[in-house]
C-alpha cells in the first residue's frame, strides 16, 4: 500500500516535470510562429521592392531613409543589397522551419509519453481503489 | 473522447473483423454544445476576416483617391496649399514641381518618379490589395460554409439523427492502399469497376435514376485517392442534410494524426448530401480516400473534438472546376431519426 | 459549510469586480494619460522649431508633403512669417511667431495638467486593485504578499 503510494507520487512528479517540458516547447514554438510571421512580412515587402527596383531606369534617383535623412543610393547597389536581403530572410525561414519541425517531434513524443504516465498512474489508482 | 470512440470502431473495421455495420446516434459522435461552439468559434473567425477586409477596402480606397490626385497635380504648374509644419501647424504655401514625387517603396528605399510612373506603382500595389481582398473573401465563403455545417449538425444532433454505416471489404487491404499515395491507373480502374458494382445494386434497389449520370465526372478527381472505403448510409428524407462526415476506416490515421485545414470549397459544400427521398435510397458508394475532398471533412469532424482549425484556401481554386455533382459525394449517408 | 460558500461567492464577486470594471479601468486611464502624452509631445516640438527658425532667421521654406501612402510632394513656402496653429476643436488660428510661442507654452502647461491628473487616477485604481486582491487573499486566508 505504502510503496504503490509512493510509486504513484514519483509518477506524478515525473507527470509535472514532462508538462513543464512540454509547456516550454509549446512556448518555443509560438515564438517561432511569431518570428516566422514577422520575417515573412519582411520577405514580401522586400520582394516587393526589388519588383518596384526592377522597374525602374538606370538613371532613376533612388534614396534610403537612414534615420532621419534621405541618403541617395546607387540602383545597382540597392539591388543588390535587397537581394542579399531577400537571401538572408529567406536562409532565416528555412531554418525557422526545421527547427519547428524539431520541436514538433518532441513535442510529439512528449506528449506520448505524458499519456503513457497518465495511463500508468490511472491503473495504479484503479489498483489501490480496489485494494 | 469522441474521436477515441470512433478511432476503436473503425481500427476494428480496418482489421477486417467481420462487422456488418453500425448505428451510431449522431448527438453521441457530437454532442449539439459542441457543435454550437465550433459554429461559434467559425462565427468570430468570419467576423474577424470581415474586419480585415474592411480595412483593406478602406486602404484600396485610399490608394484610388491618391491615384486621383497624384493624376490631376501636373495639371497645374503649383497648387496653393496649407503646408503641414508638425502636427499642430500650417504655413500658407504651394505645391511645387507637382510632375515630381517621391514614392515610397518599402524597406525604406524611395524613388523619384514622375506622375506618372507613380500612378503605375500606385495600381500594382491596388491590385496587390485587390488580390488580398479576394482571398479574404473566399475564406470568410468557406467559413460561412463551415458555420451552417456546424449548425446543422447542432440540429441534427439535438434532434436525435443516426447514423448508419456498414463497412465495405475491399479486396485490396487498407494496408496496400495507404502505401500508395498517388494511385496510378489500376486504382483508376479500381474505382470504375466498384462504381459499376455499386450501380447494379443501386438498379436492384430502384431508386438509381438520379445518381447515375452525375457519378462519373468526379472520377477525375477521386484518381487521387488514396483509400477506397465505401460506405453505405441510409438516408431519410430532410431538408437540410449536413456535408457527410466522413470517417474512413483508416481514420484512426487521420483523426489522430492528421489535423488539416478544412478547405470547404465551393464545389465541397454543395455536394449535397444524403438524398432527400421518400423511400429509403442507397446511393452508390464512392470511394474514399484521404484526399483534400475527404480532409475538409476530416476536419470538419476534427473540430468537433475541440481541435484547431486552420485554413488553407489554395485547395479552393484547384476544386472549383469540378461540377458540385452529387456523386462527387464520397460517403453516402442515410439517416434515420429515432422513433 | 455555509461559510465557505459565502466566501467563495464573495471572492467570486470581488475578482469580477477587479476583472470587470478596475482592470478595464486603468487601460483606459493609460491609454487616454498616453494620447496626452503624445499632443504634449507635437506641441513641444512646434515649439522648439518655431525657435530654430527664428535663430536662424528662416523665411522661406522647402518641404515634402506626404500625400497619402508616403507619396511626397514637394513644397514651398515663401513666407513663415505668419503660421497657422491649432488651438483646440479643429480651429486653426493664424499667428506671427512670437504669438504662436506665447500660446505654445499655455497649451503645453495645460496638457501637464491633464497627465498629472490622469497620472493620480491611474494610481488610485492601481491602489483599489491592490486592495481588493488583499481583500480576496484574506478570504482565501492566504498570508499578505
Amino acid at each position: 500500500m505504502a510503496s504503490s503510494s509512493t510509486a504513484a507520487r514519483e509518477l506524478q512528479k515525473e507527470l509535472e516535470g514532462k508538462a513543464n517540458d512540454l509547456s516550454k516547447i509549446q512556448k518555443d514554438i509560438s515564438k517561432n510562429h511569431q518570428v516566422r510571421k514577422k520575417y515573412t512580412i519582411q520577405l514580401g515587402e522586400n520582394e516587393l521592392v526589388l519588383k518596384e527596383l526592377d522597374l525602374l531606369n538606370e538613371d532613376a534617383n533612388v534614396y534610403k531613409l537612414i534615420g532621419p535623412v534621405l541618403v541617395k543610393q546607387d540602383l545597382a547597389e540597392a539591388n543588390a543589397n535587397v537581394r542579399k536581403r531577400i537571401e538572408y530572410i529567406s536562409a532565416e525561414l528555412k531554418r525557422l522551419d526545421s527547427t519547428l519541425q524539431d520541436m514538433e517531434e518532441k513535442q510529439n513524443s512528449k506528449k506520448e509519453a505524458i499519456y503513457k504516465l497518465q495511463q500508468r498512474i490511472q491503473s495504479l489508482q484503479a489498483g489501490k481503489a480496489k485494494a | 473522447m469522441i474521436g477515441h470512440n470512433i478511432q476503436r470502431e473503425q481500427g476494428g473495421w480496418a482489421m477486417g473483423e467481420p462487422v456488418k455495420g453500425t448505428v451510431t446516434s449522431l448527438s453521441s459522435i457530437y454532442s449539439p454544445e459542441d457543435a454550437q461552439k465550433a459554429s461559434v468559434r467559425v462565427q468570430e473567425q468570419i467576423s474577424e476576416h470581415q474586419k480585415q477586409v474592411q480595412q483593406l477596402q478602406g486602404f484600396l480606397n485610399d490608394n484610388t483617391n491618391l491615384v486621383n490626385l497624384v493624376k490631376k497635380l501636373p495639371d497645374q504648374l503649383h497648387h496653393d496649399i496649407m503646408v503641414p509644419f508638425g502636427k499642430a501647424a500650417f504655413f500658407p504655401g504651394k505645391l511645387i514641381h507637382t510632375n515630381e514625387f517621391l514614392v515610397l517603396l518599402g524597406e525604406g528605399y524611395y524613388a523619384d518618379r514622375t506622375s506618372k510612373q507613380t500612378i503605375e506603382i500606385l495600381k500594382r500595389r491596388g491590385k496587390d490589395l485587390e488580390s488580398q481582398i479576394e482571398n479574404l473573401n473566399a475564406v470568410i465563403k468557406d467559413l460561412k460554409y463551415e458555420a451552417s455545417f456546424f449548425d446543422e449538425t447542432a440540429t441534427e444532433a439535438a434532434e436525435g439523427v443516426v447514423e448508419i454505416r456498414e463497412d465495405y471489404v475491399d479486396e485490396v487491404s487498407d494496408e496496400e492502399e495507404k502505401d500508395t499515395p498517388t494511385p496510378g491507373e489500376d486504382d483508376f480502374a479500381r474505382i470504375l469497376s466498384r462504381i459499376d458494382e455499386l450501380e447494379k445494386e443501386e438498379m436492384e434497389s430502384e431508386m438509381a435514376e438520379e445518381a447515375e449520370d452525375e457519378d462519373k465526372p468526379d472520377l477525375s478527381h477521386l484518381l487521387s485517392h488514396t483509400h477506397i472505403e465505401p460506405e453505405i448510409i441510409h438516408s431519410e428524407p430532410k431538408e437540410s442534410s449536413a456535408l457527410p462526415v466522413s470517417k474512413n476506416s483508416d481514420s484512426d490515421l487521420d483523426l489522430s494524426s492528421n489535423i488539416k485545414a478544412p478547405t470547404s470549397s465551393a464545389s465541397n459544400n454543395t455536394l449535397p448530401r444524403a438524398v432527400e427521398q421518400k423511400k429509403l435510397e442507397s446511393l452508390p458508394n464512392t470511394p474514399v480516400s484521404k484526399n483534400e475532398v475527404l480532409s475538409t471533412r476530416n476536419d470538419s469532424s476534427k473540430a468537433f473534438t475541440g481541435s484547431i482549425v486552420e485554413h488553407t484556401h489554395n485547395t479552393e481554386k484547384s476544386q472549383t472546376s469540378q461540377p458540385p455533382t452529387p456523386a462527387s459525394k464520397p460517403v453516402s449517408r442515410f439517416k434515420m431519426r429515432k422513433k | 459549510m455555509d461559510q465557505d460558500r459565502l466566501a467563495e461567492e464573495k471572492i467570486k464577486r470581488f475578482e469580477e469586480f477587479v476583472d470587470r470594471r478596475l482592470k478595464p479601468d486603468l487601460v483606459r486611464a493609460i491609454g487616454e494619460r498616453d494620447k496626452v502624452f503624445e499632443q504634449q509631445k507635437v506641441f513641444s516640438d512646434l515649439r522648439r522649431n518655431l525657435e530654430s527658425l527664428e535663430k536662424n532667421s528662416v523665411t522661406s521654406l522647402r518641404s515634402m508633403v506626404n500625400l497619402g501612402s508616403e507619396v511626397y510632394a514637394q513644397a514651398d513656402v515663401p513666407d513663415t512669417r505668419h503660421i497657422f496653429v491649432d488651438v483646440g476643436l479643429g480651429f486653426h488660428v493664424e499667428l506671427t511667431w512670437s504669438e504662436a510661442l506665447k500660446i505654445i507654452p499655455v497649451r503645453e502647461e495645460k496638457f501637464a495638467r491633464q497627465i498629472e491628473e490622469y497620472t493620480r487616477l491611474i494610481a488610485q485604481i492601481k491602489a483599489q486593485i491592490k486592495m481588493v486582491s488583499q481583500g480576496i487573499r484574506e478570504l482565501l486566508q492566504l498570508p499578505a504578499e
